[in-house]
């Protein structure tokens, strides 16, 4: 509760006030009310005590003899009226003294004895009538005296004040009581009602003015007070308020009692506070220091990373996982006409064409980042072509990365590069391959044919030595024909572009067609060949030119080195618990020496114990062996002993070989 | 080499005359008739007039190439049904991808074929002895 800018303290008094000054005023009214009442009643007491005073000095006995008016002028009635007439003397104020006594009808007063005479009836001077005043043994009226009664028993005093034409008055009176207790006549006494009204006025106005300063003072005691009671307090508010602005201020009270208690105690909490506060103040600033300084950090690997995406070669274009652009590097500008700043928010597929290589526009939802962006695989083509922005087409190798975090695509990168050059290289190459394809191959089958004919007599019967040396030349071209076959799948190999087409195919049938390719040479050569294919080979997808050309290689190389007589051994086999394929190839050849083993997948490779045995051969053989089957998903092995043999494994797993997208397929 | 089967018309198209003349020369020993072209548009001159039995054609050919003359030959009525031959040195399986989807009987790499082998298979082709 807030009431503008007053004060809780001011509040408080104001209210206080207002209480105490309406309290007193009510109270006030009731004290006096109370206080004229008290006022009167001292005069009544006052009363009754002289009239008790006067009725113990008053013979009783003396009374019974004044019976008429004519017992005034007796010694006895002068004696009683001038014991009245000293007592009047002596009480200021008092104005009769007088004796009252009842008939014996007790209703009816008579009046005995007055101090008053009949010249100076009232003590003021005034001369009052003979027919006016009472005399003795005169009924008097005490209709107007209600306390009289009363005074039969004991003294009483009326409350009220008579008036007559002489004056006003107050009657107090005290009974005459005889040596046999019996109330023998009633001793009134009359004050005058000016002294008792001048009296309780002073009265009145001492005692008011006592509760009217008191009425005063109060409030101030209290307003004196409470800034006893409420300045420790507004100390303490003071040094809270100070306190949640600056943790070193303390609250100084030195009123020895409980603030000061209270104060004291709050300093030491607020010792306490400031202290652990300054030690989280410190640790707070080492932190903030140490995570500016990672900041920095982030920030210098931030420049780092732009410079280095800024200076990379490739292109590359940062979209979100809805496909707009984030970023895109310096070089993708440079590569797609567009400038980098006005890239970022758009969407990929409005600010970039991409084609096929028939000029067909690709689709949004085939193209690679799309692609990625929802398999969360990363795609990688060297079939699309970008276009620029001033419709110059050209090809890309590109790579779209899924970017994820915590197992969700947020977006994905774009590498790419202009690869027009490689294209053109590539295209070169394969006219190369093309020409020694078709330039090496033709001449080479015109020798073969017309030795065929020539061998087969069409230009008439050859002499035996002409016969062998036209089989010399059939040999050598048989074998410049190999050459070029290895040579053209080496190409390919190395270039890439071979394919790979897996079909659902047995490794044993293969092996066994490869065998029988081979069937005359093994024969020529009188070699033991021992083969163990597990009755039931599953099919596994596997492409089976390239399997044929590995299973040829590795049979004509374990034939060409092994001696005449010698034993080869060939195995598939499938071990489901490795999930793999194995095709095993054994021979008690040669062998490859030591020292020459990690050589022996090299190109061009020839072991120097064979060099020596002129066996032919191209090193190209292992060479591809290993490239296909590295290249296909698969791996291979070999142990060997010189002079004992060697052995090869080659191993796919039983899901096989993966598709491959090329343009030229090993022959 | 029977000398009785009776003339069945082939044509030869293949660009190096001395493949040409030995292929000719074979089978004209084995006892067909044989047409020779140099080219492909040659080729096709010849197979629309002459209506060979079978054609033997090579890839790789000035003028017109071999698979465009084949294209050609599967447009016509008649081309559409007589049986081709492919004998060339481009294994490329490019090639041999577009031959085979034009259709032909036959893919034969030159020089993993003997003459022998090849008059062999037309024979089976044309199902003659």
């Amino acid at each position: 509760m807030r009431i503008k800018n007053v004060s809780f303290k001011t509040k408080i008094l104001l209210l206080v006030e207002v209480f105490f000054v309406a309290s007193g005023l009510f109270v006030g009214t009731i004290f006096w009310q109370e206080l004229s009442l008290k006022v009167r009643e001292i005069s009544r007491l006052r009363l009754m005590a002289i009239a008790s005073t006067a009725a113990a000095m008053t013979d009783v006995y003396s009374h019974n003899f004044i019976q008429t008016q004519e017992d005034e002028d007796t010694d006895n009635y002068i004696a009683i009226q001038s014991v009245y007439k000293k007592i009047l003397a002596a009480n200021d104020g008092v104005d009769d003294i007088y004796t009252l006594r009842t008939t014996d009808d007790e209703n009816t007063w008579i009046f005995v004895v007055g101090t008053l005479d009949t010249a100076d009836r009232n003590g003021n001077g005034k001369i009052e009538t003979e027919e006016e005043r009472v005399a003795v043994g005169e009924e008097f009226d005490v209709s107007e005296l209600p306390e009289i009664k009363k005074a039969l028993s004991e003294p009483a005093a009326d409350h009220e004040i008579n008036c007559d034409k002489w004056g006003c008055w107050l009657s107090g009176y005290a009974p005459l009581v005889d040596k046999y207790g019996n109330t023998a006549a009633i001793l009134g006494v009359d004050i005058s009602a000016d002294d008792i009204l001048a009296y309780e006025k002073k009265m009145k106005i001492l005692i008011g003015s006592l509760f009217i300063s008191l009425i005063l003072l109060l409030p101030i005691m209290l307003y004196l007070f409470m800034r006893v009671l409420l300045r420790p307090i507004s100390e303490i508010v003071k040094g809270l308020n100070s306190f949640s602005q600056d943790l070193s201020s303390r609250i100084h009270i030195e009123t020895g009692d409980e603030f000061e208690a209270i104060a004291s105690t709050f300093n030491m909490m607020a010792m306490e506070l400031e202290r652990s506060y300054k030690g989280m103040e410190e640790t707070v600033r080492e932190k903030t220091k140490a995570l500016a300084a990672k900041i920095e950090e982030i920030e210098l690997e931030k420049v780092k990373d732009e410079a280095l995406l800024a200076s990379i070669g490739e292109g590359m274009i940062a979209v979100d996982s809805k496909g707009k652009i984030m970023m895109m590097n310096l070089q993708a500008g440079k590569l797609l006409g567009l400038e980098v700043s006005k890239a970022a928010g758009v969407f990929l597929e409005e600010l970039i064409q991409i084609e096929d290589e028939q000029g067909n526009m690709i689709g949004k939802e085939k193209r690679p980042v799309y692609l990625s962006l929802l398999t969360g695989q990363k795609m990688v083509s060297s079939s699309f072509y970008y276009v620029r922005s001033d419709g110059y087409k050209f090809p890309v190798f590109l790579t779209a990365a899924p970017v994820k975090l915590k197992n969700k695509i947020i977006g994905s990168i774009v590498i790419f590069r202009d690869i027009t050059e490689e294209k053109r290289i590539d295209v070169a190459k394969s006219n190369f391959v093309s020409l020694a394809s078709h330039q090496l191959r033709t001449p080479l089958a015109s020798i073969s044919w017309y030795s065929e004919m020539l061998l087969d007599g069409e230009a008439g019967e050859l002499r035996e030595k002409q016969k062998k040396y036209l089989e010399k030349i059939v040999e050598s071209q048989t074998k410049m024909e190999e050459l070029v076959k290895e040579l053209l799948n080496v190409s390919r190999i190395e270039m890439g572009t071979f394919i790979i087409d897996p079909k659902p195919i047995s490794f044993s049938d293969i092996m066994e067609d490869v065998l029988g390719e081979f069937y005359l040479q093994l024969m020529e050569k009188k070699i033991k060949l021992a083969k163990k294919f597990p009755s039931r080979l599953p099919k596994i997808p596997a492409d089976s030119q390239l399997v044929r050309i590995v299973f040829e290689n590795l049979i004509s190389n374990a034939i060409k080195y092994t001696p005449d007589e010698g034993t080869i051994e060939v195995e598939v086999s499938v071990s489901k618990k490795e999930s793999l394929i194995s095709a095993r190839v054994s021979d008690s050849g040669y062998g490859i020496p030591k020292k020459q083993q990690h050589r022996i997948f090299t190109k061009l490779f020839r072991a120097d114990n064979i060099i020596e045995k002129d066996v032919d051969g191209t090193g190209l053989g292992l060479y591809l062996v290993k490239s296909i089957v590295d290249n296909s998903g698969g791996s291979i092995e070999f142990s060997s002993e010189e002079n004992k043999g060697s052995t090869f494994v080659v191993r796919y797993p039983l899901s096989g070989m993966k598709e491959k997208h090329g343009s030229k397929k090993l022959v | 080499m029977s000398k009785t089967a009776e003339k069945k018309k082939i044509l030869i198209a293949e660009d190096d005359p001395s493949l040409r003349e030995v292929l000719v020369e074979k089978f004209q020993g084995a006892g067909f008739e044989v047409y020779q072209a140099k080219n492909g548009a040659e080729g096709m001159d010849i197979a629309f007039s002459v209506h060979p039995d079978l054609i033997i054609l090579d890839i790789l050919m000035p003028k017109v190439d071999g698979l465009t003359m084949l294209s050609r030959l599967k447009e016509d009525v008649w081309g559409i049904n007589v049986p081709v031959i492919i004998l060339t040195n481009m294994s490329e399986y490019t090639y041999l991808e577009k031959a085979l989807a034009l259709g032909v009987d036959e893919y034969m790499i030159k020089s993993e074929w003997k003459l022998k082998n090849i008059v062999d298979r037309v024979r089976t082709i044309l199902g003659v002895r």
